[in-house]
């Protein structure tokens, strides 16, 4: 009887195995906040803006300018539900663009939409702060603006470089906005918390650029593989990549070795700060390579900037 | 069955109306507007006008809230990648991705351009 009930016990756990994973795999999805942001970025209302307009509000999100509810208003408003839906995702502790399958099989004609998307809605939700704020109510002007520097944060997570330079983009405006909240004395100890809570959370951001440039490296190599698999080398890059290649364009083993040189150079020079070996390194290289590998400089300097940033926020907040 | 007075009297009563001669309506007067063609004329000009503009334009008025243009963002991981490393800074491969994304969506118009694009660049 005991071994029955033993096999029984086995057959059951062997059974039901598979739908607790199934149960845990569809949770976690749930709790992706990518699925909230891509809703937002569907949820977003266009409007139609002059020149001067477009203008003013570039002023406006750079702080130079006050906001102007009356000419930015229904733009704001109409697009309060994408804001407060990323509010939603902000609050979910990973994001997932599921970037990497899509990346692994097509190579360098990946479709990115969410590139674009992510820093229209960044912005909207700072005009949304500025709206709150302006109209007096200044809790919901702390919670969007701390809720916007984490969904920057996840915008530049688990991507290539060029998301990690749109977070790091809009986080430097947001730093800005939360340094102007706390300069007005207006803040209550609760607000303050709250945009201290979010500052800690970008501690991590700072491994995003390394991740970054390993996800870059990765494709590179893909996209080498694809190029030379083709016939016409040269039409492939021209319409995977949307430039011209050179004239003596051909992918060589030589390509694939810089790149790898390349790449262990970028790695010293995100932990010290120090574009020398890299740009050694790309100024050595095949032309292929040259022409696919981000400027270091600009890269440490980009970093740098929002190290400042993020330290004299603290400072101040603190 | 009895018949109750009221109703005798009631009868009584309508036997006596009499109706009168109605008054006859008021002559209508007609007024002749010498400058109804030409407003008919400047109205088909404007109509025309307007069409031809709506067509040309394909957009709404300024201010008009629309959805956002879901096919926006035709960007690959590619044209990506170049942008960041030919562009002469990182703002400019930004706002170079923006701007092909919007050549393939809805052209800029005379006037107006999308806030959502606008909002999408480094340079607004």
């Amino acid at each position: 009887m005991k071994k029955r009930i033993a096999v029984f016990a086995v057959v059951l756990v062997a059974v039901c195995m598979p739908v607790f994973c199934v149960a845990q795999h569809s949770r976690e999805t749930g709790n992706n906040a990518a699925l909230q942001y891509y809703s937002a970025f569907l949820q977003m209302k266009d409007a139609d803006l002059s020149d001067a307009d477009a203008k003013e509000l570039g002023e406006i999100i750079a702080g130079t300018r006050p906001y102007d509810d009356v000419k930015f208003g229904k733009l704001v408003e109409s697009n309060a539900q994408a804001v407060e839906t990323m509010m939603v995702g902000a609050e979910l502790p990973d994001c997932d663009w599921g970037f990497a399958p899509l990346a692994k099989k097509f190579g360098a004609e990946t479709p990115v939409p969410y590139f674009g998307r992510s820093r229209a809605l960044g912005r909207l939700d700072i005009l949304f702060v500025l709206r709150a704020w302006s109209k007096g109510d200044q809790e919901k002007a702390v919670h969007a603006l701390s809720s916007g520097m984490l969904y920057a944060k996840h915008v530049a997570s688990g991507g290539p470089l060029l998301p990690v330079l749109i977070g790091k983009m809009l986080l430097v405006q947001q730093l800005s906005i939360t340094n102007r909240l706390v300069d007005s004395g207006k803040l209550t100890s609760e607000q303050r918390e709250t945009l201290r809570t979010a500052l800690a959370q970008l501690d991590t951001f700072g491994s995003y650029w390394q991740a970054a440039i390993n996800t870059e490296m990765g494709i590179l190599h893909v996209s080498l593989d694809h190029i030379r698999s083709e016939p016409d080398q040269r039409q492939y890059y021209k319409s995977s990549f949307g430039k011209d290649a050179p004239p003596d364009f051909h992918i060589t083993q030589q390509d694939y070795a810089d790149l790898e040189k390349v790449a262990a150079a970028y790695s010293r020079t995100l932990s010290d700060d120090n574009a020398a070996p890299v740009q050694s390194a790309i100024n050595a290289s095949t032309k292929t390579v040259q022409i696919m590998i981000p400027n270091p400089e600009r890269l440490v300097k980009s970093k740098q900037e929002l190290q400042k940033a993020l330290e004299e926020t603290k400072a101040k907040i603190h | 069955m009895q018949i109750p007075d009221d109703d005798r009297q009631f009868e009584a009563e309508l036997r006596r109306f009499a109706p009168r001669a109605a008054e006859p309506l008021p002559p209508i007067r007609i007024i002749r507007v010498r400058w109804r063609v030409p407003v008919a004329v400047a109205a088909t000009v404007l109509a025309a006008i307007g069409t031809i503009l709506w067509h040309m334009h394909g957009t709404p008025g300024p201010g008009t809230v629309l959805p956002a243009d879901v096919s926006a963002g035709e960007v690959t991981l590619g044209r990506a990648q170049a942008a960041v490393a030919q562009s002469p800074s990182f703002e400019a491969a930004i706002d170079g991705l923006e701007q092909a994304s919007r050549s393939r969506t809805k052209p800029k118009t005379h006037k107006n351009q999308s806030a959502l694009q606008a909002l999408g660049r480094e340079e607004l």
